[in-house]
């Protein structure tokens, strides 16, 4: 019974318990072994960070946005062509700013097969980036840069969508990545 | 010592003896749970609805503002004051003891209902929508913070009460030897709370003291991802009360339904010293695609400490299902494999609800708990509504169904009323079930196509179109969910307000191990 304790109740595991345990401890150990495998097979999210607060970054992401401006879309977003950008060793710098009236800033025109560094950062709440159809979600945090590499293998027309709670214009938030060849 | 042998009645399907103080509390606690269970399902119908895209129904700001209400009221109050009944219940009934400081207890009862009206306030009148999570520098009233940490409070000395209770039960010769496995599983998730709960503490003095203007709001930027860990520290501990809890229930759900005896409760015990040891510190699977932290931080909070939580469940998962099959064989069910679980007592609601809320919490829950909790797998799932679909897995089809399962025996047992209706409390898990597994397969299948959780308006970026089937399913399976939870609370209130009372049986009752005058004292040892 679960509401009384029996006399001998510390006794040996018979033979079904102790196999069920063998099956999950191995169990356990293939998935413990996975999660270091990803690791050397470069599987891992990015763990570049670097610390920065909300002023400066909104002067880097406007400034950035200046230099290579090339329109606006039909919802408004600054176009920013990024096709043209120096790669550099580790890939081309660009920046997105999540901003408190609910925009994702700015319109990404990227170069298939290219390799970037996107920066990612807000100048207020907390935001989500999910790039859609691939899935991909990271955290936005205000004060913290958060830098991921990224090559589009494919070009098209992706879309940047918010999914962490930020106040009531939250659905608001989605901008467009485009890349072309 | 005070004489407490007139307070006691006995139970005469289960022999247990319960003190009659005890009974008003948890008559309180069980009560108040529910009130807030209908809440939240008000609250859960409208946000289900508005998700639905061919439906759409509620504005912008009220949905944002219910969703932060359906999180406060089932993830926090409905289960935690129900949790609270099932404390009080494990230190004294199960004990056979008196449940002492019976004052305190009440005190600590208008804590939490003050608590959980403060919040309920600043949500519905002050417009607070922050969300369950309530990320910095989303900013509530003060009313919000307080209300959490009064009710927080509140539930911490509900759990040294406890801890307090079962040393009484000893000191007094109430109880000897080791607890019983259902006190026991209830010891784990009070520990666990006790945990829980300080970090509730970390989290929300802070914020309380920035809403009310101590704190500056450029600290709270700042700690935006300090915030993160604390708050999962509490948010995610607080899933491993209701675990440990769930667990201990269907422990006494097989007993109270088939007689069913843990087939070896060393074991049993082992799987739940696993969860103290290990769970809380998987709760940084919430970060893991976070800002700041190293990958080999991660992988090793997420995979050596959690995993050994997980086999804790896994060993439950074979424990629990040997202790019903053996009692079902000791029956005569012997034909075949599977015999004994065929021909179980399908039309009784613990029975059902046991199986079913087993069912869902294991094969759904816990298995999409693990790809989650995975480093690398985490990308693809982070605050899309795979994520609900995971947790309504836990924490609704499993460890809701379980407390509703074991409410059914609890009403007529300790509360002393007749079920107003046995044949709705027959079919109600199953319709309960269903509409559930419709949710969550809905919410987990179009969080699989990206589409966001806690978003009001997925049409707005024109990619989630075929999701909108996945969503209807989810509509669909929220009304049926809807109906399954207005039936339990119907037949629960009911049945305590008017149901038929069952009469009482006094007994003395004076504690069986009776300690020895002057030996327990120190001062008589000594000298």
């Amino acid at each position: 019974m679960s509401i009384e304790t029996p006399k001998n109740w510390w006794k040996p595991l018979n033979k079904e318990e102790r196999i069920w345990l063998y099956i999950v401890g191995v169990w356990a150990v293939i998935l413990t072994i996975m999660m270091p495998y990803g690791h050397t097979r470069d599987h891992n999210i990015s763990n570049e960070t670097w610390k920065t607060t909300t002023k400066a970054y909104t002067a880097v992401s406007k400034a950035f946005i200046k230099k290579y401006k090339i329109g606006e879309d039909e919802r408004g977003v600054p176009i920013v062509d990024a096709r043209n950008i120096p790669e550099g060793k580790r890939g081309a710098d660009i920046f997105l700013i999540a901003t408190r009236a609910w925009q994702f800033k700015p319109h990404f025109i990227l170069k298939k097969d290219k390799k970037y560094r996107i920066h990612m950062s807000s100048d207020f709440y907390e935001h989500g980036f999910s790039l859609q159809p691939m899935n991909l979600n990271y955290q936005i945090l205000p004060n913290r840069d958060f830098v991921v590499t990224m090559t589009p293998k494919q070009s098209g027309k992706f879309m940047i969508v918010c999914n962490e709670y930020c106040g009531p214009g939250h659905h608001n938030m989605f901008t467009t990545l485009e890349v072309k060849e | 010592m005070k004489d407490y042998s007139h307070q006691f009645r006995t139970c005469e399907t289960t022999g247990l003896k319960i003190h009659l103080p005890a009974q008003k509390l948890i008559w309180v606690n069980a009560v108040s749970a529910v009130v807030f269970l209908l809440v939240g399902a008000v609250m859960a119908i409208l946000i289900a609805l508005t998700r639905w895209p061919a439906v759409h129904l509620l504005p912008q700001h009220l949905f944002y503002r219910f969703i932060t209400a359906h999180g406060m009221n089932m993830l926090v109050f409905w289960i935690v004051f129900f949790e609270m009944a099932g404390l009080i219940f494990g230190a004294s009934a199960v004990l056979k003891t008196r449940f002492p400081a019976i004052k305190f207890a009440w005190f600590n009862w208008i804590l939490m209902i003050i608590g959980a009206l403060l919040v309920n306030y600043a949500i519905f009148v002050q417009g607070v929508d922050v969300m369950f999570t309530a990320y910095p520098p989303l900013k509530g009233t003060p009313l919000y913070y307080l209300g959490i940490i009064l009710f927080a409070v509140g539930a911490l000395f509900y759990s040294f009460q406890f801890f307090f209770a079962v040393g009484i039960a000893k000191k007094e010769g109430w109880h000897q030897g080791t607890l019983p496995l259902f006190t026991f599983g209830m010891l784990v998730a009070a520990i666990i709370a006790v945990f829980t709960l300080l970090e509730g503490a970390v989290t929300f003095v802070p914020t309380f003291l920035w809403s009310v203007g101590i704190i500056p709001e450029s600290w709270m930027l700042d700690s935006t991802a300090l915030y993160r860990m604390h708050f999962w520290a509490f948010g995610h501990s607080a899933q491993q009360i209701n675990l440990a809890a769930m667990v201990a229930i269907w422990y006494l759900l097989g007993t109270l339904t088939v007689g069913a005896k843990p087939v070896n409760q060393k074991l049993s015990r082992i799987a739940f010293l696993l969860y103290i040891i290990a769970i809380n510190l998987g709760s940084i699977h919430h970060l893991l695609v976070d800002p700041g932290l190293t990958s080999t931080y991660k992988i090793v909070n997420t995979t050596y400490l959690a995993f050994a939580a997980v086999i804790g469940s896994l060993i439950h998962a074979i424990s629990i299902p040997a202790a019903i099959e053996t009692a079902q064989r000791k029956k005569g069910l012997t034909n075949g494999l599977f015999e004994w679980l065929t021909k179980g007592p399908w039309s009784d609601p613990g029975w059902s609800g046991m199986i079913i809320s087993f069912v869902i919490f294991g094969f759904i829950g816990g298995v999409t708990g693990i790809l989650m909790s995975t480093e690398q797998l985490n990308v693809l799932h982070h605050n899309n509504l795979r994520v609900p679909g995971h947790f309504h897995a836990t924490v609704v089809g499993g460890t809701a169904l379980a407390f509703m399962a074991v409410a059914y025996y609890i009403i007529p047992l300790v509360l002393q009323r007749k079920l107003i209706s046995k044949t709705l409390a027959k079919i109600q898990p199953y319709i309960f079930g269903l509409g559930i597994l419709m949710v969550i397969m809905g919410m987990t299948f179009a969080g699989l196509m990206g589409v966001p959780r806690r978003h009001w308006n997925i049409e707005l970026p024109g990619i989630f179109g075929g999701a909108d089937a996945m969503l209807a399913i989810m509509g669909v399976g929220a009304i049926i969910a809807f109906i399954g939870l207005l039936i339990f609370i119907g037949i629960a209130v009911l049945s305590v307000f008017f149901g038929e009372k069952i009469p009482s049986k006094m007994e003395v009752h004076n504690p069986p191990f009776p300690v020895k005058e002057g030996v327990s004292d120190r001062k008589t040892a000594t000298t």
